[in-house]
């Protein structure tokens, strides 16, 4: 029972933050989000330039991007506000965001990592070494978009 | 989740079919070759309302047809007041943003958009499936539920295989195989695996929305699947790929092993404790399996019908393996639902198995038998080596055929088998 009630509250909290998070920065509603929770450059990188692909060409509204270590990207800092909205969001309150949009199944929330549910990175390292990791990266997060 | 699914798909057609006095004189399109897309081309198709086309930003699936429809990139659309424009959720917004700088009137895009719960029935939803889930953790106290969510014979074989493996990896003391099919519990018991439980499909979902909202590490459960299953289906499509097969990647992704070191083999009943049918003959019979569940593409009785004949000319007894009452049994043969304790020693004294791609072929992998396996037409080249025994190192590949089958050679494919059987 505790576990339940532990659960309900991180939620709320989640809910919360992110309503806070989402006015400070004027993130526009309907926006696509991306979390970006691992300082992994390799990961974050072809994480960034699909997003930017896929706005470049029309496929996605400008993603907006939460990542609680901005050093783990390398996109050029100048042009950043011009492609994306990123938005710098504590570890502790990411965690939070990222159980509320669980929860919720928010369909605009996307998070960029290779763990599970949606990757198993050690698996991928022992089946496909040799395998170019970006090619895994957008195969698996992306979908080849 | 079953349920939303079903919210969702209903949300589709009811949309299409409130929009059904507009669409009808118009060129409509729909946006995106996607599985929902699918279930508002199907609705269209009962409404006879013709689909010109379909648009994808996807460059590699323009130019293809999906569903007898021609697919093309969004620039090709040639915006009319007749020209109306489907959208059935994924970035809805910015496919609506797209047609818009493209000249689209606003009124002519139709968005269905996911069904919505309000956050209050979410939480009444989660509560109700956490009550199962407390309910199991009651019953089975210490017992870790590793939980097979995927009823397919084959990966349930595959999970038998390697599950002692898991357990010992995982250093798993106590634990229960929970599936919602009686069929993967037999497979399953097969490797001598006891304590398998049979739940309802509804308390599986409910078991899901558990460990996706909390994560599987605070609860004592453990989800035997591949993580995101078109993630699995992508990476077999990457070219570099083409020496992994399915058990390769099962093995990896799904058991988290690399090797075949903790693999087992099922134990059978001996053969004479079988009461075999009378009509087999040692060496002279042969078993078609001519249905396949999962992968749906089935091949016409007539040329089932031919190889019986061909078969009856040469003395085989002949057999239909059938396992529902929609799979009708093969004129001229004997219908046979074998239990799957008995299967290989009775295939072994049969002699012959010749049926098309199914999780049954991996139960009798291990047959001496004779076995020609056929591989389904929309099975690319890629999807044959992924799914083949060959490649999985499945049983004794001197006595396996596999067949690629193709409609238009047919008559070549039959007389392959002619050839193999003596």
């Amino acid at each position: 029972m505790r576990l339940l009630i532990n659960i309900l509250w991180n939620v709320f909290w989640g809910a919360l933050l992110w309503r806070i998070y989402q006015s400070f920065n004027h993130i526009p509603r309907h926006s696509s989000i991306y979390i970006f929770p691992e300082q992994d450059l390799v990961l974050n990188d072809v994480g960034i330039n699909c997003l930017q692909r896929n706005y470049a060409k029309g496929a996605l509204s400008k993603p907006v991007v939460l990542c609680a270590d901005l050093n783990s990207i390398s996109f050029p800092k100048e042009k950043r506000s011009k492609e994306f909205i990123i938005v710098k969001v504590s570890k502790r309150d990411l965690k939070k965001i990222i159980i509320y949009a669980n929860f919720f199944a928010k369909m605009e929330f996307h998070t960029v990592s290779l763990d599970k549910p949606d990757g198993n990175r050690s698996f991928l390292a022992n089946q496909f070494a040799g395998v170019p990791s970006t090619d895994i990266i957008e195969y698996c997060i992306f979908n080849k978009i | 989740m079953v349920d939303d699914y079903f919210r969702w798909v209903s949300k589709i057609q009811r949309t299409v079919a409130d929009n059904k006095n507009i669409l009808r004189n118009s060129d409509v399109y729909l946006f995106g070759a996607s599985d929902s897309t699918k279930v508002a081309a199907l609705e269209l198709k009962n409404l006879n309302i013709r689909v010109s086309g379909v648009i994808d930003n996807n460059k590699n699936k323009c130019g293809t047809v999906w569903m007898g429809t021609p697919i093309i990139p969004p620039k090709s659309l040639k915006v009319s007041n007749h020209t109306f424009v489907i959208i059935c959720g994924g970035d809805v917004y910015a496919k609506k943003k797209q047609l818009l700088s493209l000249g689209m009137a606003e009124s002519n895009i139709i968005v269905v958009l996911p069904s919505a719960k309000s956050h209050l029935e979410i939480i009444w939803d989660f509560i109700k499936a956490y009550a199962v889930y407390w309910g199991l953790k009651k019953k089975y106290r210490e017992r870790k539920m590793i939980i097979l969510p995927i009823n397919a014979t084959g990966d349930a074989y595959l999970t038998g295989r390697y599950i002692k493996g898991y357990i010992t990896q995982n250093n798993i003391q106590t634990y229960v195989l929970l599936t919602s099919s009686k069929s993967v519990k037999k497979i399953l018991e097969l490797y001598g695996e006891t304590y398998v439980d049979v739940i309802s499909l509804g308390d599986m979902d409910k078991l899901k929305e558990v460990v996706d909202k909390v994560g599987e590490s605070k609860l004592n459960v453990v989800f035997l699947m591949f993580w995101g299953l078109y993630a699995h289906q992508n990476l077999i499509k990457i070219e570099e790929f083409t020496t992994i097969s399915f058990l390769e990647m099962f093995r990896g992704a799904v058991m988290g092993m690399n090797d075949e070191k903790n693999a087992r083999l099922p134990v059978f009943k001996p053969l004479n404790e079988i009461a075999l049918n009378e009509k087999i003959v040692k060496g002279k019979t042969v078993l078609l399996a001519p249905y396949a569940s999962t992968f749906d593409d089935e091949i016409d009785v007539e040329w089932w019908e031919e190889l019986v004949l061909y078969l009856k000319t040469k003395n085989y007894i002949v057999f239909s393996n059938t396992s529902s009452e929609s799979e009708s049994v093969i004129r001229g043969t004997v219908g046979a639902s074998w239990k799957y304790e008995e299967l290989v020693p009775i295939l072994d004294f049969c002699g012959y198995f010749i049926g098309v791609r199914s999780g049954l072929c991996e139960v009798i992998s291990s047959s001496s038998c004779r076995k020609i396996i056929i591989y389904q037409e929309y099975m690319s080249k890629r999807k044959m080596e992924y799914f083949s025994l060959k490649n999985m190192g499945l049983g004794d590949s001197s006595i396996l055929t596999e067949i690629k089958w193709e409609d238009k050679k047919k008559e070549q494919i039959l007389n392959d088998i002619r050839e193999k059987i003596e």
